[in-house]
């Protein structure tokens, strides 16, 4: 028996062809979308360049270049620089032997006998004409502040503090050199007084964040712009973005240099986490963009760097507090004999109770130990992350202030509300 | 001894007729992979791959290729019915069948030998892909051969199994890699946590291919042998009434509102249908490799499941492929097509008829493909350190689209589903390959990829009429090579017609400067290198322990002098050996002569100290004097650092009661001494160019040509990406020179050398900083007093900065004014 031949009705056939014809349609138009979407975000980028530029912002590094050149003589650059190469020669020719002592020479009091004593002794001689020379032009070159250090080390082993103290307003405050000279009683009130002066002298940390942040803008739209160009192969990574970057995505990254205020304001290990979570979540993600959908190493290479400059201006901040309350418990222990039982006593000493505050409402860690022969202080978290181990004095500080919180889902969803 | 008979004659005749076209494919195949391999970095990691995959390419299309050439192919042209009414034994027909595939199969073996060898010759020096025991291993070889044998009896298997050609090759793949599931399978089972590598395992392996072989062979047998018996009649079950079966009535009658039509709906209905079990297979593959295609852009989910993600997506990939010779092969032969042009149905409505259903398919992916990443990316499931990333929607659906592209010009090119089902992936893989070569190596502009895309889809067009007409002859063959051009040549066409056209220096003047350089004799005593003085730490550095006395001891054995910090030889002023920089001695000399300097200083009277500086004075005259003797133009570079510092030194009030010392009045005579200054200058220039244009010969990176010494040239033109610095590197060069030896001309005569810096500024600096913050400025060039010798020394990069500098005319002045005092 013949099988009966099976024919399409119109209808049926049309309904194929229209299925067939959806997806073509909707991907067309979503990538029209995409196009359009790329189009408005193009706008705003421009706009917000066109204003940082009205604004006499840097958008390259070379209106950067420009803004931050050099206005010393050149003459004066010539001698800082030559000063510097003669430091150098005496660094070069000492720094071997010096290596082998650091242990010894650094922050000795002049109780120890310490080894490597005679060494820079003879290293401070040979330093003097380069130390006067750097005393006078106040020249501030690694190299000169390396001699300058040196001499303040000697000074401090030889009981010499007004020499010390001179040094350290010439070097800046080094947080960790006077935590560690707390340790031993060779400083006076007096000198305890000048280094609380030197240590809280207003600094302008402000100023220096902006321009990094600025810096870090303009670094950013120049790599935009050297991408978008096709000459990327000085920057490496050339197998990225051969079309240029979406604007949604320097868009993106605009909006978070935006945020960099806020970012900085909290500051903390838990705000970067936060920052860097934000980023990975909700990136800008692009229809268009060749040929990645996000743009992950240019938008994560700029979040881990504003992060970075945020952790690092906090732990500035806490750190200055933090010495601040040292030696303010060490001139409480000068002043009354014992160490004060609680930081609020501190307010005898001329402190106020944000001076030892972390962040938010929580108090640097602080205990008498030892049946009052010795005091604790630490910056957070739980005296037993810190390992204070090592100081063995009366006065203990731990170096660094511990970022060993652990995040929560929680943490992270009230930073993130707060950032954003 | 057995003659062979004449229909077996004729039979082994027409297989070898049928097996030619697709070893003539596979060996053009080759070949323009071949010749892609040669013109791609060999060192790439996608060089690499294609280095491996090429020695495999012949062996492996043609055994999957030959069972639906030789079996399905003639089930199509039902030529099969032909073969069994011969007067040979079905099992004589499988027998030469066989025979004439295995031959085959060892004879692609053999010319891919031969081909590797032909890359070997032609290809980079480096080329070491070619098939022998040496890097394929003896074990691997055998496995790989055995492996192309199972794939031929696993084709012969299929084909004959199967009514559908299509749907035989589609099964193919997942039998195919049976040996390989059994040896992992063994492995599991037997060894836990090792890493075991294909060298080990090829052993098993083979063993497990060879078992394969035996098993597909017998099955294969089995299913030739039922494929070639008589065919039994349909049975409709009315018993011994069956033969009036033939002269009943239809029980229904094919009732349609208008069987001719031909409008765009009833194509896409047929395209549809006629392989509707190969298209959702298809669909299928393409929807789990889309998915597979997003997991992969977390690195996460990759070292899970890495194997399964990776089989998923290349199988979506093929599919892909797949789908573009499903356009005009998916009905297994491209003679049905005349059906339709012998009802006149328009070339233009056919091919959007068999194009369209492969573009929704493609349409559909694309998005789903979005939504997924767009959900994943975004999910918690995946950890955002490992930072997953995926393409954009418009970069998978344009490279999908590439490969469809591709791939159905190809079947149409070819027209054997047998053959355009293997070379089209092989295809449509190396010319996406081609075009991400071209995008990230020599920068292609979009539209060329654009049009590469659009190209082999114009041409199916263009050609479906002839299609449809199945008149296939040279004028098909002549626009698919037209089309290969294109694609090979239009990606790279913008890069290749910027680097021709770019500037050199006039032939004339190269013949010229080129005589003058020829001209230049060799030094007449040999270099000498600046070296180590006495002054050493090497014995203390394997020191742990140290005491005072013992550091003060080793402290009063260091001499601040030039001599225990370098040595240069001979220290005669009148010395005419030439003396070779080194970067580091060279400055730790000036570092301790500028300690000298502030020692000087803090202490004017001491005569210790002058007599220290002095010596520095003199040492550096001797140094700058016997520099400028060397034929490098590097040191020429470091004799002006050293005369900078001199004229610095000798400028310097300290100094001024001492002018009339020796040192000062030797180090005045060097430092003034213009003429020797240009002419040393010039010859270094010409001889260092000279040089170079030699060590051209010999085909090396940037990296490799030290002729400019310690210059900083790996920085030299780094702005390019590396192929364009490649390609422009000598005329950049040659530009350099050309320059430089214009820029001593005008400068030697007292003009203004501001032109030619910024000239001299675009070459060597690049387009991203301005001239005025370059080394070629103004203000960064030396004066008299102020001495800047770190900011030279960084940057040496750029070429003759401190040229005709202020430092030069203070330096000659020196010498007048000492005339004049005296």
């Amino acid at each position: 028996m013949a099988s009966a031949i099976k024919t399409p009705s119109r209808r049926r056939e049309t309904v194929y062809l229209s299925l067939v014809l959806l997806p073509l349609a909707l991907a067309t138009i979503t990538l029209l979308v995409g196009f359009v979407r790329e189009a408005i975000y193009s706008a705003q980028v421009n706009q917000i360049v066109a204003k940082l530029k009205i604004a006499g912002e840097p958008v390259d590094s070379t209106s950067l270049a420009l803004a931050n050149k050099l206005t010393l003589p050149a003459a004066e650059v010539a001698e800082s620089i030559r000063i510097a190469n003669a430091a150098e020669h005496l660094k070069s020719r000492y720094s071997t032997m010096l290596r082998k002592f650091q242990g010894s020479l650094e922050v000795a009091p002049p109780s120890l006998a310490s080894d490597g004593e005679e060494l820079l002794i003879r290293y401070s001689k040979d330093a003097q004409p380069m130390v006067e020379a750097i005393e006078d032009k106040n020249f501030a070159s690694s190299n000169a502040l390396y001699i300058l250090e040196r001499e303040r080390d000697l000074a401090y082993h030889q009981g010499d503090t007004p020499r010390a103290i001179e040094m350290l307003k010439k070097i800046g405050t080094d947080e960790e050199f006077i935590l560690k000279s707390l340790e031993f009683d060779v400083w006076t009130a007096e000198d305890l007084n000048q280094l609380r002066e030197i240590v809280g002298a207003p600094s302008d940390p402000d100023t220096a964040w902006r321009k990094s942040i600025s810096k870090g803008l303009a670094q950013f739209l120049e790599f935009v712009d050297l991408v978008d160009a096709n000459v990327i192969a000085r920057r490496g990574n050339e197998l990225m973005h051969p079309f240029g970057i979406a604007p949604s995505h320097v868009l993106s990254q605009l909006l978070l240099f935006h945020e960099a205020e806020q970012l900085r304001a909290i500051g903390t290990r838990n705000a970067r986490n936060a920052a860097e979570s934000i980023e990975c979540n909700s990136a800008a993600f692009s229809l268009v963009a060749v040929p990645m959908a996000r743009s992950n190493w240019i938008n994560g290479y700029r979040t881990v760097w504003l992060a970075n400059s945020a952790e690092y201006a906090w732990k500035s901040r806490m750190t200055k507090r933090r010495v601040l309350t040292a030696l303010a418990i060490k001139q409480f222990k000068l002043q009354e004999g014992r160490w004060p039982e609680s930081l609020d006593k501190l307010t005898k000493v001329g402190l106020t109770s944000s001076d030892w505050k972390i962040s938010g409402d929580q108090d640097f860690g602080y205990r008498v130990i030892e049946d009052g022969n010795a005091a604790l202080l630490w910056t957070g978290g739980t005296e037993e992350l810190e390992s204070p181990k090592w100081f063995e004095k009366s006065f203990r500080t731990p170096s660094q202030p511990p970022f060993q919180w652990m995040l929560n889902a929680s943490t992270i969803a009230e930073l993130q509300s707060t950032i954003r | 001894m057995n003659r062979i008979s004449p229909p077996l004659r004729g039979l082994y005749w027409k297989e070898i007729h049928q097996v030619i076209p697709l070893v003539l494919m596979l060996v053009s195949l080759s070949a323009v992979l071949v010749l892609m391999w040669s013109a791609m970095d060999v060192t790439s990691q996608l060089g690499s791959i294609i280095a491996d995959c090429i020695p495999l390419t012949m062996p492996s299309l043609f055994a999957a290729g030959v069972g639906a050439i030789l079996v399905g192919q003639e089930k199509e042209t039902r030529t099969m019915l032909w073969c069994s009414s011969l007067p040979i034994a079905p099992s004589q027909i499988i027998q030469v069948k066989y025979v004439v595939a295995v031959v085959g199969l060892i004879m692609m073996w053999l010319f891919s030998i031969i081909f590797g060898g032909f890359a070997g010759i032609i290809g980079p020096a480096s080329s070491s892909w070619v098939p022998t025991p040496g890097n394929l291993g003896p074990a691997n070889m055998l496995y790989w051969f055995l492996h192309s044998v199972f794939v031929l009896c696993a084709g012969f298997y299929t084909t004959w199994k199967l009514k559908n050609v299509f749907a035989s090759l589609v099964a193919l793949i997942p039998i195919a890699s049976v040996p390989y599931l059994t040896t992992q399978l063994f492995y599991t089972l037997t060894t836990s946590g090792r890493y075991i590598s294909l060298e080990e395992s090829a052993g098993v392996l083979s063993v497990s291919t060879l078992v394969g072989i035996i098993i597909m062979a017998f099955l294969g047998y089995r299913a030739a042998i039922k494929a070639l018996s008589p065919v039994e009649s349909d049975d409709d079950g009315v018993g011994s009434l069956k033969w009036l079966s033939a002269w009943r009535p239809v029980t229904s009658v094919p009732i349609a509102d208008s069987p001719f039509r031909f409008s765009l709906s009833s194509l896409v209905w047929q395209s549809i249908h006629h392989n509707r079990i190969v298209l959702l297979l298809l669909f299928v593959a393409l929807i789990v490799g889309t998915l597979c295609g997003v997991l992969t852009s977390s690195v996460q989910i990759d070292r899970l499941v890495g194997g399964v993600v990776r089989s998923g997506l290349v199988a979506g990939l093929l599919a892909v492929s797949w789908l573009g010779v499903f356009a005009f092969n998916g009905d297994g032969s491209a003679a049905r097509m005349r059906f339709l042009a012998d009802r006149g149905v328009s070339p233009t409505l056919a091919w959007l008829g068999r194009q369209l259903i492969g573009l929704s398919m493609i349409a559909f992916t694309t998005l789903l493909y979005a939504l997924a990443s767009y959900w994943f990316l975004g999910s918690d499931f995946v950890d955002p350190d490992t930072n997953p990333n995926a393409l954009s929607m418009l970069a998978f659906g344009f490279a999908l689209l590439a490969i469809y592209s591709v791939s159905q010009w190809t079947s149409q090119l070819i027209g054997i589903l047998a053959a355009s089902a293997f070379v089209a992936p092989v295809i449509s893989f190396a010319a996406v390959s081609w075009l991400l070569v071209s995008v990230s190596r020599v920068d292609a502009p979009w539209w060329t990829l654009v049009l590469c895309v659009a190209i082999p889809l114009f041409a199916t067009w263009a050609m479906m009429r002839r299609y449809m007409d199945n008149s296939a002859n040279w004028r098909n063959w002549a626009s698919g090579l037209a089309v290969a051009g294109l694609l090979f040549a239009l990606p790279v066409a913008p890069f290749t017609i910027e680097v021709w056209n770019w500037p050199a220096i006039p032939s004339e003047l190269r013949a010229e400067l080129m005589v003058e350089a020829l001209r230049i004799p060799a030094p007449a005593n040999t270099p000498q290198m600046i070296g180590w003085g006495t002054n050493s730490s090497d014995d203390l550095d394997n020191r742990d322990e140290l005491s005072d006395t013992e550091a003060l001891a080793w402290l009063d054995k260091q001499i601040d002098s030039p001599k225990g910090i370098l040595s240069i030889g001979d220290t005669d002023i009148e010395s005419r050996i030439p003396l070779e920089f080194d970067r580091h001695v060279f400055w730790m000399g000036l570092e301790a002569a500028e300690y000298s300097r502030v020692m000087l200083e803090s202490n004017p009277n001491d005569a210790e100290n002058v007599e220290r500086i002095g010596e520095w004075i003199n040492t550096y005259a001797v140094i700058a004097k016997r520099l400028r003797l060397s034929n490098r133009w590097f040191d020429q570079e470091a004799a002006d650092t050293a005369e900078i510092w001199l004229t610095a030194m000798l400028s310097d009030p300290l100094l001024k009661n001492h002018l009339d010392r020796d040192f000062a009045r030797v180090a005045i005579d060097v430092i003034s001494d213009q003429t020797t200054r240009n002419e040393s200058r010039r010859r270094a220039v010409l001889a260092t160019w000279r040089d170079d244009v030699a060590a051209r010969a010999t085909p090396q990176d940037i990296e490799g040509r030290n002729i400019f010494g310690p210059f900083a040239m790996d920085r030299w033109f780094e702005w390019y990406k590396p192929a364009k610095r490649k390609a422009i590197l000598d005329r950049s060069i040659d530009m350099l020179v050309a320059k430089t030896i214009r820029y001593l001309e005008v400068g030697s005569s007292g003009e203004d050398t501001e032109e030619i810096r910024r000239e001299l500024h675009s070459l060597m600096i690049g387009p991203f900083e301005p001239f005025e913050l370059g080394p070629y400025a103004d203000t960064f060039r030396a004066t008299g007093a102020a001495n800047d010798p770190n900011y030279y020394h960084q940057n040496f990069a750029g070429p003759g900065t401190q040229w005709y500098a202020p430092w030069e005319a203070a330096a000659v002045n020196l010498k007048t004014n000492k005339a004049i005092g005296e």
